[in-house]
């Protein structure tokens, strides 16, 4: 246990994939020998959880999350709180109230996000047994696991617990695992799964079985907005899938209505989730000096939100107003049914879906910060669709920094478990 | 725009410095021009706004006549004038 906080703090210098290194073991279970992280959105108690925002730099939680308490009671020893962009909302890691998150493959570029130091801390302590717990609204799993090329599993929402969960979006909102072991985070979704009385979202357990696979659908307009080197590392493992599966090529009709409905969805629910900082019960406190208790939130709010977090919640209130609800918010709905039906249509006719996860490869953190938010918002092109219609999702690494984005109906993670195995990435012998 | 930012601004109980509204605005007409493209889908029959099938767990409501009231009081053997007569209350003087 030593070894690997000495050998994450020394990194984290550099890196900065924690925001707080704390060690709390394990008692004896399933996962004993196993170290996590949990995304610093997920509450431990007494551990300072900070959701990469400033505005919450001292709220310690005085209770735990349920996957937090399900892990410790599995066996595996807690190492820390892992970097995110502030709330979520962040598709690289620079939106951190605590700074970037850097790339073990390079260090000049991007984790992605929003559960950045998940992804980088995954792939940094790849010699330990080591996995981590991300949470996903829009991609926050699949982005940074593809950019640091590691396995993750984005599950049903239903699936997980939400207890002590730092909300974004409440309807989005869904936690996974990250690990260097394919199985590994099948395992560990199999132990934080299940109904829970505090979450009353949260309805199933998820058990690993075997599952035949045999169809398979390629979404090939998924692939226009890839650059060209990633198209061709993916299209070349497309190949090597056709030779075990019969395989379809198809196309996905709703991407970009789907990222748009995603966006005014979220930043919605975003927008009035965030309410609760205001400096009273929530966030930072000061000395009153405003005039009314209007303008002493807003003096906190100001001082303490980052420019992300501000842009998405006037987005978020300008959506949910009077003259453009019905244009705006009710439409993205309606969306959101339309892309779930699609789905669910394309299920009735394959086992698994595929496309690619992330369209380019991570950029320099220099760089990152001057692409335009609406540019920013365009790249989760491929991630959202399968997270608005919260169906798990799968990231099989390819090549470096290029994955693929495995996709299942709900509720049926053992279909992707199946395909995994069939395709030789899981030893057979796992059962 | 800038009075419509400054006027979400208040109602999302922020406070933005000037370049921030300025950043903001900016962003906020590139964001909103592409939410846009939402209208170009037609959507022709009702869609459900629920992001799952509800089904109602309750039976079905179904309207019954309600029973006469006259022929109900009438049962009684107090029954006077639509009304059933009941104990004096207040005493005479």
């Amino acid at each position: 246990m030593k070894d690997i906080i000495e050998f994450a703090k020394a990194k984290n210098r550099k890196y900065n994939h924690f925001i707080t290194i704390k060690e709390i073991r394990g008692k004896k279970g399933s996962l004993s020998g196993y170290y996590f992280s949990l995304k610093d959105s997920l509450c431990v108690k007494g551990v300072r959880t900070t959701a990469g925002s400033r505005i919450l730099e001292n709220y310690v939680p005085p209770f735990s999350s349920t996957v937090f308490e399900k892990l410790i009671n599995s066996g595996a020893a807690f190492i820390g709180k892992t970097n995110m962009d502030e709330f979520g909302f962040g598709s690289f890691g620079i939106n951190s109230a605590f700074g970037p998150s850097r790339n073990p493959i390079d260090p000049e570029r991007v984790t992605g996000g929003s559960s950045s130091g998940a992804g980088g801390s995954t792939k940094l302590l790849e010699k330990y047994p080591y996995f981590s717990i991300g949470e996903s609204t829009g991609g926050s799993i699949a982005n940074p696991a593809a950019f640091c090329s590691v396995y993750s599993i984005t599950p049903t929402y239903g699936l997980v617990s939400r207890w002590g969960l730092i909300s974004y979006a409440d309807s989005l909102d869904k936690i996974g695992v990250l690990a260097n072991d394919p199985l590994l985070v099948f395992k560990v979704l199999e132990i934080i799964s299940g109904a829970d009385g505090k979450d009353p979202t949260c309805i199933r357990k998820f058990r690993i079985r075997k599952e035949k696979v045999s169809k398979v659908g390629v979404l090939t307009n998924t692939f226009e907005f890839c650059t060209e080197k990633i198209k061709n590392y993916l299209e070349r493992k497309i190949e090597e899938i056709s030779e075990s599966f019969k395989v379809d090529f198809i196309e996905f009709k709703f991407l970009e209505h789907a990222l748009w409905s995603y966006y005014i969805i979220a930043t919605s629910e975003a927008s009035t989730n965030l309410a609760r900082y205001c400096g009273l019960i929530f966030g930072k406190t000061e000395n009153p000096k405003a005039k009314s208790f209007l303008e002493y939130f807003s003096e906190i709010r100001g001082k303490y939100f980052g420019l992300e977090t501000k842009r998405r919640i006037i987005i978020g209130t300008i959506v949910r107003s009077k003259g453009f609800r019905n244009k705006y918010y009710l439409k993205a709905q309606m969306v959101r049914r339309l892309v779930i039906e699609e789905y669910k249509k394309l299920f009735k006719r394959y086992d698994v879906l595929l496309s690619p996860v992330m369209p380019i490869i991570p950029p320099k953190i220099k760089d990152a910060s001057k692409i335009r938010p609406i540019d920013t918002y365009r790249m989760d092109i491929l991630t959202v669709p399968p997270n608005l219609a919260c169906i798990p999702h799968f990231t099989l690494p390819v090549r470096k920094y290029s994955s693929l984005l495995v996709m299942a109906d709900h509720f049926q993670e053992n279909k992707i478990l199946g395909f995994l195995e069939r395709l030789g990435e899981i030893d057979d012998s796992w059962s | 725009m800038k009075e419509e930012i400054e006027y979400f601004e208040r109602l999302s109980a922020l406070f933005l410095s000037k370049n921030e509204k300025e950043i903001i605005k900016r962003d906020i007409e590139e964001i909103f021009r592409a939410f846009e493209f939402l209208s170009s889908l037609k959507i022709e029959k009702p869609v459900s706004l629920h992001a799952v099938e509800i089904k109602n767990v309750l039976r079905e409501d179904k309207v019954k006549k309600n029973k006469d009231a006259v022929d109900f009081l009438k049962k009684s053997r107090l029954y006077k004038d639509r009304y059933i007569l009941g104990p004096k209350t207040v005493l005479e003087e």
